[in-house]
């Protein structure tokens, strides 16, 4: 009996996956619209869903990902072939999966883009195609800037009202001197993913560092009561406006919930 | 072996000095500021004498206590509190009595005094002749 169809096994290079940048780089961070496609071989007669990711990553650093990017694809066509020397037998033809979107850069820097097509949202199986990397530049090349965990004094456990200092080391990994400023802003932390309420937020002053120097920005702060004693800290890294580098940090320093009183007699009258 | 205690001390603050009668109430104002959440404390005041074992010995039937309501605050915020009718009637009339107040209702009990501000007079009528006039005869 002869084989209608070939099946496909994910991740043997059956499906070619296509993607297009409307813009090669960016002078400053924004937003940068891509489109792509999804070829499916023609005789393949099953309809298809299909997920994409498009990943957006500076190097060693977690990606900008467009996530929820669906590929509906058409209902194929199927039909008889027959031509009169030859029996007649079914055939089916899919349409392109064509996706779009954005992607939002935050911050300048050069990234590796490529994307991926899965076939189930959650992406626990192989992929059935990915692109080639491209390269993309938001702004001057040569800006890299590395950022590790703050710290926090005199202790990072304090109650509410106390006098801290958060000192945010920022390090140098450009090709030549850049003046910055840092901002430091605090969260209240989250059982959840991410961060709860903003707190404050604090900017330095600007200063300049030169090609592998560290520096610590010091950000004097008075400790207050929260609905959590979990607080998170994110640092971002200006040049002028533009946004070179960004991290966040979970529960950096905690306030305790026990709230102090404090009264202090500075005199008394008589009478 | 020494029996390890815990001693409270008296941070001493600016008082001016008075002179009242022992039949007379004293009244004390307390200045100070707070900084914490909002909760209904306790100030007392009460005149001391310096004694050999503490300088703030108090006199206890001097003693007064009032209700303070303490608005949440996040930096210290000056305040006052008049503490007022303080009965004298239990020192006996003399000079350099002492002036104590504390706080009750918060983290511990922190407690300020001054020391040498009251000098209490005797109630007792003292003779006092006054000559209206002489009759010569």
């Amino acid at each position: 009996m002869p084989k209608l169809f070939e099946m496909p096994k994910f991740g043997e290079g059956i499906f070619t996956l296509e993607l297009e940048l409307e813009k090669t780089e960016l002078s400053d961070p924004g937003r940068v619209k891509y489109a792509g496609r999804l070829l499916i071989p023609g005789d393949l007669p099953m309809p298809l869903l299909a997920f994409s990711r498009v990943s957006a990553a500076r190097e060693g650093e977690e990606p900008i990902v467009s996530d929820d990017l669906i590929l509906p694809i058409g209902v194929p066509k199927v039909g008889i072939e027959w031509e009169w020397w030859k029996p007649p037998r079914p055939v089916g033809s899919i349409p392109l999966g064509e996706f779009s979107g954005e992607l939002n850069f935050e911050e300048v820097g050069e990234y590796e883009i490529h994307a991926e097509a899965y076939p189930t949202p959650l992406r626990m199986l192989p992929t059935l195609a990915s692109t080639e990397i491209l390269s993309f530049l938001v702004g001057k090349p040569g800006i890299r800037f590395l950022l590790d965990r703050p710290t926090v004094t005199p202790s990072t456990v304090v109650k509410p009202f106390t006098d801290i200092t958060i000192s945010c080391p920022v390090t140098s990994d450009c090709d030549k001197n850049y003046d910055i400023t840092v901002k430091c802003i605090v969260y209240e932390g989250s059982f959840l993913p991410g961060h709860g309420a903003k707190l404050a937020e604090y900017t330095s002053v600007v200063r300049s560092v030169s090609p592998g120097q560290t520096i610590n920005f010091d950000f004097p702060r008075r400790t207050i009561t929260g609905t959590i004693d979990r607080r998170d800290i994110e640092v971002q890294v200006f040049i002028g406006e533009a946004k070179v580098k960004s991290s966040e940090w979970d529960d950096v320093y905690y306030v305790t919930t026990e709230v102090p009183t404090m009264i202090a007699v500075e005199s008394l009258a008589l009478s | 072996m020494v029996e390890p205690r815990i001693v409270m001390l008296v941070t001493k603050v600016p008082c001016n000095s008075i002179t009242k009668k022992a039949d007379q109430t004293l009244n004390v104002r307390v200045n100070y500021t707070y900084q914490g959440p909002a909760i209904t404390g306790r100030l007392g005041a009460v005149v001391t004498q310096k004694t050999v074992y503490s300088e703030f010995d108090e006199i206890g039937s001097t003693r007064k206590e009032v209700y303070v309501n303490l608005p949440a605050s996040e930096t210290p915020v000056p305040s006052y509190t008049d503490i007022t009718w303080l009965p004298l009637a239990g020192c006996e009339p003399k000079s350099g009595y002492g002036i104590k107040v504390y706080a009750l209702d918060l983290d511990g009990k922190p407690e300020w005094g001054c020391l040498n501000v009251l000098t209490v007079t005797g109630v007792a009528i003292e003779p006092d002749l006054e000559i209206t006039s002489l009759s010569v005869s």
